[in-house]
């Protein structure tokens, strides 16, 4: 059993995508026995209007519910943030994605403190898109600068018992966080990881009850975070952990 | 056969140059990667001199050392110190096996201290793995961009150029040298965004396109990923993975 922690469906605005719709992301996952998919709505990225991203995103997956599990995209800097959070929990997801990069804030936002506190109150996990994309090949007119973490020890100590990925992050994020992670809910996805065998150093950072498979598709090719399995050489409850372990016991 | 054009075996800090060599060993083996070229050194030296220049190689070469049957030295060469290249390719290349050359961002690859490299690979029938990248960032003032590669590519028909990198920015860099036949770009060194393969396939054929993982910065997964995921025919897959670079290196 796989859970993929990191997809996405809608057109990516830059480039054209072979699996961007359901039936293509539900077919890459056939093809790599992964059993379910969260995701979100490419269009949380760019829109203003996250409540029409997300009603896009439910309306691509219908149907395919029981595989891939809408995370509904919430920007606290942005009026009315409440009522999309709101209408996200009456419509059936299961959690929060962030792009403060995107949405113009940062994690010493006081805003993004009420909306945490708000996630919290549902018992909801959040996820916190560090990078969507390589600054290096952002568009020309589009130059989005990476998250900035210096703020997340608060963020952490403020909220110990949220559960909370960091999507996009690497083994050396890890090494340099890892005092934070012991005791919370708090993991990073191994979308970015990269380096020989990065999965099993970031493993060894924080613990494999902290990483979460994830791969970032359609954007990247799915099967690169396989093999980042498979290069890591884990096995056992290592391994179950990241693979779904993790993940099940993340969504409650 | 599956061979990697483009590592660099750089440590973790405390691990020594065989740990390092085991762990990388340990990772090909568990995807299925046989061979790996291994350039630049122990560290990345934007500006090399000429004692540095030496160093670096002889770490290349203590590194093939260790897995002789695994690992295949390219020799780091640099126009700033063009004799100096030309000495290291009669040690290493000449005399010492290695079966290829590697130009990084000292200097832009169309710099005229390239000639003199780039005339000896083509007595000895190297390839030369050439640095590109197009960082709308910016780039380095002396990093290359898949453009200056191509004027080096045209002063040099009779050298085969691996594009190190596929020019970074890959939608635009396959299409720079989608005309120039003796340019073939590499995989490596970027995120594994869907689509690189079948894009470089259709642009350039997959008799042009060669893995490379840039580990030990790269993880082979993401990079090999990007072939064995790409909605291309197995016989492609076959000559990207390790038929096209086999055929572009001298016995």
């Amino acid at each position: 059993m796989i859970i993929d922690s990191n997809c996405t469906l809608g057109p990516w605005p830059f480039r054209r995508l072979r699996h961007s719709d359901a039936a293509g992301l539900l077919g890459l996952m056939d093809g790599l026995g992964i059993t379910q998919a969260w995701v979100g709505a490419v269009e949380g990225i760019f829109y203003r209007d996250m409540a029409a991203a997300n009603e896009q995103l439910l309306e691509r997956i219908s149907g395919h519910e029981d595989r891939l599990v809408p995370w509904a995209v919430v920007n606290p800097a942005f009026p009315g943030w409440e009522e999309d959070l709101q209408e996200a929990e009456q419509a059936g997801f299961v959690g929060v994605r962030l792009y403060p990069n995107y949405h113009a804030y940062d994690l010493a936002d006081p805003r993004l403190g009420d909306l945490l506190g708000a996630v919290k109150a549902l018992h909801w996990p959040v996820a916190i898109y560090a990078r969507v994309q390589d600054e290096r090949l952002h568009h020309w007119h589009m130059l989005v600068p990476p998250v900035g973490f210096a703020g997340l020890p608060q963020v952490v100590e403020r909220f110990p018992d949220l559960p909370m990925v960091i999507c996009g992050q690497t083994w050396q994020f890890a090494q340099q966080f890892r005092g934070l992670f012991a005791g919370t809910n708090l993991y990073l996805d191994i979308s970015r990881c990269e380096g020989v065998a990065g999965v099993a150093d970031m493993v060894q950072a924080i613990g494999a009850d902290h990483v979460l498979f994830g791969s970032h598709a359609p954007l990247f090719y799915l099967e690169a975070a396989v093999l980042k399995i498979q290069e890591a050489g884990l096995e056992g409850t290592a391994r179950e952990a990241i693979l779904h372990g993790n993940a099940t016991r993340l969504l409650g | 056969m599956v061979i990697d054009c483009h590592i660099h075996l750089m440590p973790h800090p405390g691990e020594t140059q065989a740990q390092a060599a085991r762990r990388t060993l340990a990772a090909m083996d568990r995807l299925g990667i046989d061979k790996a070229c291994v350039s630049l050194g122990d560290r990345l030296i934007v500006q090399p001199n000429a004692t540095e220049l030496r160093e670096q190689n002889a770490w290349v070469a203590s590194t093939v050392a260790l897995a002789p049957d695994r690992f295949i030295g390219f020799v780091y060469c640099s126009p700033n110190h063009p004799e100096l290249s030309l000495e290291l390719i009669e040690e290493y290349a000449v005399r010492g096996g290695f079966r290829g050359i590697k130009l990084w961002v000292c200097q832009l690859a169309d710099h005229a201290g390239n000639d003199a490299i780039c005339r000896r690979a083509a007595q000895l029938g190297l390839p030369v793995l050439a640095h590109t990248w197009v960082k709308v960032t910016g780039n380095m003032p002396t990093e290359s961009t898949p453009d200056h590669l191509v004027t080096l590519a045209r002063r040099h028909p009779d050298v085969n150029f691996i594009m190190a990198h596929a020019g970074g920015d890959w939608e635009r860099g396959l299409r720079t040298v989608r005309h120039v036949p003796h340019i073939y770009p590499d995989t490596c060194g970027n995120d594994p965004e869907a689509g690189f393969t079948e894009l470089a396939v259709a642009l350039v054929g997959a008799e042009r396109l060669v893995f490379g993982s840039d580990a030990t910065g790269r993880s082979f997964a993401s990079q090999l990923a990007k072939v064995t995921g790409a909605d291309i025919t197995d016989d492609q897959k076959r000559l990207i993975l390790g038929d096209n670079l086999e055929r572009l290196m001298p016995a």
